[in-house]
């Protein structure tokens, strides 16, 4: 420790000055690179000054600073390497002034209080009591708890699931998110919770080194989840407010009880093991530690101003390409163009993520119905890592839910009729996702009573919706469950027989822009289908003409283009015209005004649906950005958004399929 | 004038063929010239299409078209205001245009100088709110909301001669 030359006094007078020259710093910015020359020169000049040899390298980079800001054009980081230096002058002047200060007078620590780290903190750093004051407490504590706490336990139920469907168990898998949340629990003064954790961690103990956990255990954690996972959305709940009572955990519900006679009931274990502090940092492997949280709506924001910035920057281009003007300014133009594209992409490939999260909840719904009907289940996942647009993952979970459901309560046999079928008693439930056409796939499967045509057809009778002699197709049949007033159950369960039936999901999964099927033979389980635009966002479109009007749709859906001759004839059936092409009879759409000579035509294929789809002029292919109507216009046959165009118009973005059923847009 | 210290509330007032009407201004986003609007054919003929506010796709509602009045030729004075109404889906608003002939002013008016409507036509118009009388003029003071998803076809020549009746009152 170097001499100090300075006396206490100078050193005060010298904070103070610094002080003064921090809060200059303090209000700079990045374009006043001029101010923050003179910034860094008064600092050099105070350091150089105050006569102590301990500034004098400080003292030389910040006159050094100051010389390349003299003048300089633009040095973005000016201002940051003179926080640098001020930051470093400041925790010098700092540990030199607490020598001088006297300890007792020494300024208060932190404010957090630094846990020791091995010792068993007193019993009484478990708060007692049961109301967590947020005035007092460390909020931002609670903020981390629900964010990190909800992936850990996540985790564990996850792994645990995974385990349920056949898969190996790991202990360490689960031992280590647990270990985690103990520590988080015993700092936040949750005891009552970290006892708990604690003792299925002793639980879990015997099967370290197993391959499989048994039933008892599974469920038995998946319990401990639960509470934990109430306590956490408690405290989301909450977070923003004054306080909130700790959730009582009732002791006798726990099923750790059952699994050993000779344990003792946690509470007398808590007395008797000490409450273990956190774990270091280093130790816990965070779980996502390579991710970002961001809320949706910053992101929609973001995509929104991208979105513009993408329109706004085409038409600087087209302006700058119109002027013709040769040389820098065109390959600027053109290169900005570019750069625009890449970030629209990124940004928009950002809203994509993984079905896997829906797929786990729905998993763990499944499991727990499944017990609660006494019907055994094996769950089979396919495609969790297909990529989905985040708004939809988070719109299909009821949907999906509900079919599960379904499945569960009417589909799937008990284990003793299964066997009596010469099925094995477990009964299989199957979810896979898969990019199907430019469409996101969703499938669920199970191997149960599948669908029994004659009584669909017997109740169709009854409604009055086929003839009693009707030939009526299978899909069609089918196809009537998903209509309102259809029901085939004795429906009595509290569960399916809310009145919200198959055609509430099928509502929801239209309203998503997307289909549901299903199909299945008696006794052989069925399937349903759900299919749903690949993103909500970006669509890849050709923009036509038609009518004096300008449309999108999307690229995906058309085949190719054809020959188009205004002079043939076309058939008429059922009062709508057909027409001969790519040796098919394809129902046509005509958007264009009377048949001109120069119109062109596409063959064109939706959910299955193929037609020739006429118009004026085909203008080109562009990616667009897709766009709601809003709330007035939603509903509105023929159109299903908005795009903007690049001169900022809205281009309509046709909706194939209903074109496709009326044949016309007017 | 006004009393300044009585409540009361701002409206924008505006012109529709022969009538002089009021929003309140708490309901009012922006006004923006007349710009092409893209025609949805199949929407109901009061929505004349949509337009592009900065990136955001709106409606455009035609008011004469709404209050049944002939259309009348694009004059350089038509406006398009930016709305806001209540949104019936949880986002809890909903950006709207309506086209009107001309915008007049912001006026003051006071709580206590809307009229209501006569008894019988309070009923058979819920979507006014009063007729605000000043300098002999009167202006009908709308509900926005209630004009946008309500019928309000038929009544505006009722609203013509209640307006008329209470300009000589």
């Amino acid at each position: 420790m170097s001499a100090n030359p300075l006396s206490p006094a100078e050193w005060l007078d010298l904070e103070d000055r610094l002080t003064g020259l921090a809060m200059a710093g303090a209000l700079l910015d990045a374009s006043s690179p001029d101010e923050a020359a003179v910034v860094a020169q008064g600092l050099a000049e105070l350091l150089a000054g105050s006569g102590w040899d301990g500034f004098k390298d400080l003292a030389s980079t910040a006159k050094a600073l100051a010389e390349d800001l003299n003048g300089s054009v633009g040095a973005i980081d000016g201002t940051t390497r003179l926080q640098k230096i001020l930051s470093a002058v400041n925790a010098l002047v700092r540990s030199n002034l607490s020598e001088i200060h006297d300890p007792a007078d020494a300024p208060p620590p932190e404010p957090r209080p630094n846990i020791p780290e091995n010792s068993a903190p007193s019993p009484a750093c478990a708060s007692a009591s049961d109301y967590v004051d947020l005035e007092t407490a460390d909020r931002q504590g609670w903020v981390d708890f629900t964010a990190e706490g909800s992936d850990l336990v996540s985790a564990i139920e996850n792994h645990v699931m995974a385990t349920l469907r056949g898969e190996p168990f790991e202990a360490l898998v689960v031992l280590r998110p647990l270990h985690t949340l103990k520590g988080i629990c015993g700092m936040l003064g949750l005891g009552g919770l970290n006892r708990l954790i604690h003792s299925c961690e002793d639980a879990l103990q015997p099967f370290k080194s197993e391959k499989s956990l048994p039933g008892p255990q599974s469920n038995a954690v998946l319990w401990v989840c639960d509470v934990t996972r109430r306590q956490i959305e408690t405290a989301a709940a909450n977070i923003n407010g004054p306080g909130f009572d700790v959730l009582p955990i009732d002791a006798t519900l726990n099923p750790l009880l059952a699994l050993d006679p000779q344990t003792a009931p946690p509470s007398q274990v808590a007395a008797a093991a000490p409450i273990l502090p956190p774990s270091k940092p280093s130790d816990t492997a965070r779980i996502a530690d390579n991710f970002v949280r961001i809320p949706v709506a910053k992101m929609d924001s973001l995509l929104e101003a991208v979105s513009e910035l993408a329109i706004c920057q085409a038409q600087v281009t087209e302006g700058v390409v119109a002027l013709d003007l040769a040389g820098p300014l065109t390959a600027e133009a053109n290169r900005l163009a570019k750069i625009s594209r890449q970030l629209q992409e990124v940004i928009l490939s950002l809203r994509m993520v993984p079905v896997e999260p829906l797929f786990n909840r729905i998993s763990r719904q499944a499991w727990d119905l499944s017990r609660d009907l006494g019907k055994n289940l094996r769950l089979e996942l396919e495609g969790e890592k297909t990529e989905v647009d985040k708004g939809l993952v988070e719109d299909l979970f009821e949907p999906l839910l509900h079919l599960v459901r379904n499945a569960l309560d009417h589909g799937l046999e008990t284990p003793e009729e299964r066997v009596a079928a010469g099925k094995p008693a477990e009964g299989l439930l199957r979810l896979s996702a898969r990019h199907q056409g430019g469409e996101f796939v969703l499938e669920m499967s199970d191997d149960g009573h599948g669908f029994d045509l004659e009584k669909i057809a017997e109740k169709a009778r009854g409604l009055g919706w086929i003839g009693p002699d009707e030939e009526v197709p299978a899909d069609r049949l089918i196809a009537m469950i998903f209509e309102a007033g259809f029901s085939t159950a004795n429906r009595v369960t509290d569960l399916s027989g809310r009145g919200v039936g198959l055609d509430a999901v099928k509502q929801r999964v239209i309203l998503l822009k997307g289909t549901v099927s299903a199909r299945g033979e008696k006794g052989q389980g069925a399937t349903f289908t759900l299919r749903l635009p690949l993103t909500m966002a970006l669509m890849e479109a050709i923009l036509v003409r038609a009518n004096q009007e300008r449309y999108a749709l999307p690229a995906g859906n058309v085949l190719k283009f054809l020959a188009w001759d205004p002079e043939k004839k076309h058939a008429v059936a059922h009062g709508a015209p057909w027409i001969e092409a790519s040796g098919k009879s394809l129902p046509l759409v005509n958007l264009g005004s009377a048949c001109a000579k120069g119109s062109v035509a596409m063959h064109i294929s939706i959910a299955g649906k193929e037609a020739c789809l006429v118009v004026d002029e085909v203008l080109g292919k562009q990616q667009v950005v897709i766009k709601g109507l809003g709330e007035l216009l939603k509903d509105t046959p023929g159109v299903g958004g908005g795009a903007v165009l690049s001169d900022g118009r809205v281009g309509l973005i046709l909706d194939l399929e209903s074109l496709i059923r009326e044949r016309s847009l007017c | 004038m006004q009393d300044r210290t009585e409540t009361g509330s701002k409206y924008l007032t505006f012109r529709l063929a022969e009538e002089e009407y009021g929003v309140a201004i708490l309901k009012i986003r922006e006004i923006i010239g007349m710009m092409q609007i893209t025609g949805v054919p199949k929407a109901p003929a009061y929505i004349r299409g949509v337009v592009n506010l900065r990136g955001k796709i709106i409606p455009v509602i035609d008011l004469r078209r709404k209050f049944g009045l002939p259309d009348a030729p694009s004059k350089k004075e038509n406006c398009i205001v930016t709305t806001v109404l209540e949104s019936e889906n949880k986002t809890g608003e909903l950006l709207i245009g309506i086209l009107v002939d001309s915008v007049n002013e912001v006026l003051q008016v006071a709580d206590g100088d809307i009229e209501p409507l006569p008894a019988l036509d309070e009923i058979r118009m819920p979507f006014v709110v009063g007729l605000a009388k000043s300098q002999d003029r009167v202006r009908i003071l709308l509900n926005i909301d209630r004009v946008v998803r309500e019928d309000v076809g038929g009544a505006l020549q009722d609203l013509r001669d209640v307006s008329a009746l209470a300009s000589q009152a």
